[in-house]
């Protein structure tokens, strides 16, 4: 009888040491895919003109909307500095990955928006990106649409050329 | 010709003339007859989730328009896109100052406020109550459109969304979505 318990104890104890120990090794390794680097820009047609700009490197993380000034980005909304990959979320600071096939699945926390669990892929030179906001606080889920990013040689001058008539008459 | 007969003329005269006056002035903004006063279907204060840059807060009474993204940050306002500019009705756009609005709903009920949010563009907004495609709320539906000055669309925003009031919308979007913070 007490061998029994005491094996069942030793079982359930080895499954929990596999279980923690498994997550933890997979998180350490998941850098962000070479083919996902790079500054991404994405135009989402809203009243309100700007670029939703990605940045990612193989360790950071950095997402913003804004516009351009003498060339230059200028962040209107989430003003911050680049997350930083971290086996664990702190606001504002740091970022988490997995994979998932092909797919990258990246956790972030910010002041505002909480936990968003964003998911990117690639297709044709394309990053896409959906993000899905649901915490075990939040009673709804809020799922975006698929956005699609392109890389831009030329992000100002695009943006501009998009209100050309604008600065046409300006300069 | 009798007195009477010079009266009609006259009155015919002056009725001819006052039409035609009233013609011209039809035919100059005849494509853009404007309203004197925001609907009172349309008034009170709308938001609505579409995006990460924040929740759309839209705020209509008689006579001003307000619009701006942001979030409720310990229970506040707190907008990251044309934050507390209030526009006031007017004839003429004027950037960030005035906006028109349409004088009749069009063939599928909105009325339709032109903006300007910054010097290169301006905004064609369509609003109408309605019943929401989801669920049996009374919202505000929502289209817009950019274009540059020179009246060609640009980036097309036709997709439309619907915005939502809240008796408290800082509670609304930290209980629902854990979006923000409370005081």
């Amino acid at each position: 009888m007490k061998r029994g318990v005491l094996i069942s104890v030793s079982l359930l104890l080895g499954a929990l040491g596999l279980g923690m120990s498994r997550p933890t090794a997979a998180d350490a390794a998941t850098t962000i895919p070479q083919n996902m680097r790079g500054t991404w820009y994405f135009s989402n047609g809203d009243e309100d003109p700007g670029l939703t700009r990605v940045v990612m490197k193989a360790k950071t993380y950095d997402i913003a909307f804004g516009t351009f000034s003498h060339g230059k980005f200028v962040k209107k909304w989430n003003n911050k500095q680049p997350l930083k990959l971290a086996n664990q979320l702190t606001v504002n600071k740091t970022f988490t990955t997995s994979k998932q096939g092909k797919k990258l699945i990246l956790k972030t926390k910010m002041a505002d928006w909480g936990l968003i669990t964003t998911t990117y892929s690639m297709k044709k030179g394309h990053l896409y990106q959906q993000w899905v906001k649901d915490d075990s606080g939040a009673k709804n889920v809020y799922l975006s649409g698929t956005f699609k990013y392109s890389k831009l040689a030329h992000p100002g001058k695009y943006l501009n050329e998009v209100y050309k008539a604008g600065t046409a008459r300006r300069l | 010709m009798t007195d009477l007969h010079k009266q009609l003329l006259r009155a015919g005269l002056a009725l001819v003339t006052l039409t035609s006056v009233g013609l011209a002035g039809t035919t100059a903004n005849a494509a853009t007859k404007l309203g004197n006063s925001v609907p009172k279907s349309l008034r009170g204060t709308w938001y609505e989730l579409n995006s990460q840059s924040g929740i759309m807060r839209v705020k209509l009474t008689a006579k001003t328009y307000s619009i701006s993204k942001g979030f409720f940050i310990k229970g506040k306002w707190t907008p990251n896109w044309n934050g507390g500019k209030t526009y006031r009705l007017g004839k003429k756009v004027k950037l960030r100052k005035t906006f028109t609005i349409s004088a009749k709903n069009n063939k599928k009920g909105y009325r339709t406020i032109t903006a300007r949010h910054n010097s290169y563009s301006y905004v064609k907004s369509q609003y109408k109550r309605m019943t929401s495609r989801y669920s049996k709320q009374i919202v505000l539906g929502h289209r817009a459109m950019t274009y540059t000055n020179k009246h060609t669309p640009t980036m097309s925003d036709t997709y439309p969304s619907e915005l939502a009031p809240y008796a408290n919308p800082a509670k609304h979007f930290y209980d629902e979505y854990g979006i923000g913070s409370l005081k």
